[in-house]
C-alpha cells in the first residue's frame, strides 16, 4: 500500500515534468528545448527562452506548486476541505498588503535595496494577517464549520475589496496599471531578478510545510487527540499558518490572485493517492505546479498573440469543480 | 508501578472542578472514577493525561513529574481515548490505526498492530474508510489506536496507562460489554487502565478500584465492596440508592430505591 502510494508520486512527477516541457516548447514562437539546451538554436529563440519563457514557466510552477501545498495544509489544519487561500481570503490579504505598498511606497522614502522587496513583504503580512485572522476566530467557535468558514472568507474578501477600491481612488495612473495587474492575475511581467528570490523563498516555505504531513494526519483526531499523540499543536499552527501566509504572499506578490487551484488541487490528489497528508502534500505541489503551467500555457496561446489572464482559465475550470464539490457534500 | 496525585486542584476562574485530591491508580488493574454530573471526574482525567495543569499539586508516573516529561514521553506513558469526534477526511481503518504509534522504530509496528488487530477483533474493516463504520465499530477502532500507542514492548519498558473517558456512551450494551472486556484484557497485559463512568453496575463488575468523586473532592477510593455503600451513594447522588449482594452474579449491584 505504501509503495502504491509512492507510486503515485512518481506519476504526478513525471507528469509535472511533461508540463514543463510543454511549456517551455509551445507559446508564440515555438522553441527547440533541446537544441536551445545544446546551445545550437538561433540567438533569437536562446533569449525568448531564457529571458522569457523560462522565468515566466518556473514561476507558474513554482506559484501553482505553493497554492496546491498550502491549500492541502490549510485543510488540514482548519479539518475543512473548503480551506482554499483564495476563498477564505488569505491572497486577497496579501493583495491587499501588495497595493498598499505600491501605492503607499512612494510616500515612504525606502532604501534603494529594499524598494524590491517591500512589495513581497507587504504581500505576506497581508497573507499572515488574514490567516492569523481567520485562525484566531475558529478558535474562539471551537472549530469552524464548512459554511462559517465560507462566509468569513467572504467577508474578509469584501473588506480585501474595500481596500483595494480606496487603494485605486488614491493611485495616479502609473499605480493604476499597476493594480490593475493584481487584480487579473498573470505571469506575464516575470522576470529573473524577482522570479529567483521568490523562488528561493517559496522553497524554504514548502520544505517547512511538506514536512508537517504526519503531524497533520494526527491533527485530523481532534486538537487534543494529536497532543495525546506528542504532537506540539501550538507549533504546527503556527509553522502551517506562517509558512502558507508566506508561500501564499510570495506567489500572490509577483502574479496577484489566481483562484481555485488551491481548493481543486488538493481534492484531485485525494482521489487519486487517499487523504494522509504524508503523501497528500507532496501530490499537491507536483500537480500544483503542472496544472498552473498548463493554465498558464492555454493562457498564453488560446488567442495568440494577446493573452488571457492565467486567473479567467482557472477559474473557469475551478468554479464549476467548486459547485461538483458542494453538491457531492451536500450527498453525504 | 503507578501514577499518583499529591494534593491536586484544578480551578477554573471562579470555580474550584477539582480540589486538593491525593490518590493512587495502579498499573496492570482497571481503576474506575464514578460520581455525579459536574463532580470533575472529566476534568481530574485531564489533569492526568496532562491536557490540563495542574493549578495546585502535582502528577507523577511511576515516581516521574509529569511537567517534566516530553510531549513524547507522555505520549509512551499514557494513551488516551476521549469521546468519539468527527474525522472530516475519509481516512481508511488502517490508517487511524496506524496513528497510534508514536515510537520511531517502524519496523516494530506490523507485528505490533497485527496483534492490536486481533484482540480487538476489527479485521473485518480496516481496508474501510473510517466513516462508514458505526458508531461502535468507530469506538472499538479508537481503543485499538489508543492501545496501540501504549502496547507493551520487549524489552520491557515501564507500563503505561490507558484513559478512557466514558468509552460506553454511545455503545448498547453488547458492545459495551465487549469493549470492557478488551480493558480487562489490556489490564491483565500490565497496562493501567483509568476509566470515566457513570453505571455504577458496570463499575462494580469490571472495576479493581473505584474512586467516587464528589463536587471536585475524592469522596472514597477502594474495592468495589469498599466503596459502594448505599448511604453514602444516596448522600453523594442525592437521590436514594440501594446497594445489594447479587448471589447469583457474585457481585455487587446498585439500584434507584
Amino acid at each position: 500500500m505504501l509503495t502504491a502510494q509512492v507510486s503515485k508520486l512518481w506519476v504526478l512527477l513525471a507528469l509535472t515534468v511533461i508540463s514543463l516541457f510543454l511549456a517551455f516548447s509551445v507559446g508564440a514562437i515555438p522553441l527547440p528545448v533541446w537544441e536551445i539546451l545544446r546551445q545550437q538554436a538561433t540567438d533569437l529563440q536562446h533569449t525568448v527562452f531564457f529571458e522569457i519563457r523560462a522565468p515566466r514557466v518556473l514561476l507558474a510552477a513554482g506559484v501553482g506548486a505553493m497554492l496546491g501545498l498550502s491549500g492541502a495544509c490549510l485543510q488540514g489544519l482548519f479539518r475543512n476541505p473548503l480551506a482554499d487561500p483564495t476563498l477564505i481570503g488569505v491572497s486577497a490579504g496579501a493583495a491587499l498588503g501588495a497595493i498598499a505598498m505600491i501605492v503607499l511606497g512612494d510616500l515612504i522614502d525606502l532604501p534603494a535595496g529594499w524598494a524590491a522587496y517591500a512589495v513581497p513583504l507587504a504581500a505576506v503580512a497581508g497573507a499572515l494577517l488574514v490567516t492569523s485572522f481567520l485562525y484566531g476566530f475558529a478558535a474562539w467557535f471551537g472549530q469552524f464549520s464548512i459554511v462559517t468558514l465560507l462566509l468569513v472568507g467572504i467577508a474578509v474578501n469584501a473588506l480585501s475589496t474595500v481596500g483595494i477600491g480606496a487603494f485605486e481612488y488614491l493611485s495616479d495612473d502609473r499605480q493604476l496599471r499597476n493594480l490593475v495587474f493584481w487584480m487579473m492575475g498573470s505571469f506575464g511581467r516575470a522576470g529573473w531578478d524577482t522570479v529567483i528570490p521568490a523562488l528561493l523563498v517559496m522553497s524554504a516555505a514548502g520544505i517547512l510545510l511538506i514536512r508537517q504531513g504526519r503531524q497533520l494526519d494526527l491533527l485530523q483526531l481532534g486538537e487534543a487527540e494529536a497532543a495525546h499523540l506528542g504532537i506540539n499543536v501550538g507549533r504546527l499552527k503556527r509553522v502551517v499558518i506562517l509558512m502558507s501566509a508566506v508561500a501564499v504572499g510570495a506567489g500572490v506578490a509577483l502574479s496577484g490572485i489566481i483562484g481555485f487551484v488551491g481548493l481543486i488541487v488538493p481534492h484531485l490528489v485525494r482521489l487519486m493517492i487517499g487523504p494522509l497528508h504524508r503523501y497528500l502534500l507532496a501530490g499537491s505541489l507536483l500537480l500544483g505546479a503542472g496544472l498552473m503551467v498548463l493554465a498558464d500555457l492555454l493562457a498564453r496561446t488560446v488567442i495568440v498573440p494577446a493573452e488571457l489572464p492565467v486567473s479567467l482559465v482557472t477559474s473557469a475550470l475551478g468554479a464549476p469543480f467548486f459547485l461538483w464539490l458542494i453538491a457531492r457534500m451536500r450527498r453525504r | 508501578m503507578s501514577i499518583c496525585l499529591h494534593d491536586v486542584s484544578f480551578a477554573y476562574r471562579q470555580d474550584t472542578l477539582v480540589n486538593d485530591v491525593s490518590t493512587e491508580f495502579a498499573a496492570g488493574q482497571v481503576s474506575i472514577i464514578v460520581g455525579p454530573n459536574g463532580a470533575g471526574k472529566t476534568t481530574l482525567l485531564k489533569l492526568i493525561s496532562g491536557e490540563l495543569k495542574c493549578g495546585a499539586g502535582n502528577i507523577s508516573y511511576h515516581g516521574r513529574k509529569l511537567t517534566d516529561m516530553s510531549l513524547l514521553e507522555q505520549a509512551l506513558a499514557r494513551a488516551v481515548m476521549t469521546q468519539a469526534s468527527h474525522i472530516v477526511f475519509d481516512f481508511l481503518v488502517k490508517d487511524i490505526l496506524a496513528m497510534g504509534w508514536v515510537r520511531p522504530n517502524q519496523g516494530m509496528m506490523k507485528t505490533q498492530m497485527q496483534a492490536v488487530i486481533e484482540q480487538c477483533h476489527i479485521a473485518d474493516y480496516l481496508h474501510r474508510p473510517f466513516n462508514s463504520l458505526s458508531g461502535g465499530e468507530q469506538q472499538r477502532v479508537q481503543f485499538a489506536r489508543a492501545l496501540l500507542q501504549v502496547c507493551p514492548m520487549a524489552p520491557l519498558t515501564q507500563p503505561a496507562f490507558l484513559l478512557l473517558d466514558e468509552p460506553t456512551s454511545s455503545l448498547d450494551v453488547a458492545h459495551e460489554l465487549m469493549l470492557l472486556e478488551l480493558v480487562q484484557d489490556a489490564a491483565a497485559q500490565g497496562i493501567g487502565v483509568i476509566i470515566v463512568m457513570h453505571d455504577l453496575n458496570l463499575a462494580s463488575r469490571y472495576a479493581d478500584n473505584i474512586y467516587l468523586l464528589c463536587k471536585g473532592a475524592l469522596i472514597a477510593s477502594g474495592s468495589p465492596g469498599e466503596v459502594l455503600e448505599g448511604p453514602r451513594l444516596s448522600g453523594v447522588y442525592g437521590t436514594p440508592l440501594t446497594v445489594e449482594h447479587h448471589g447469583g452474579l457474585n457481585r455487587l449491584m446498585v439500584y434507584a430505591q
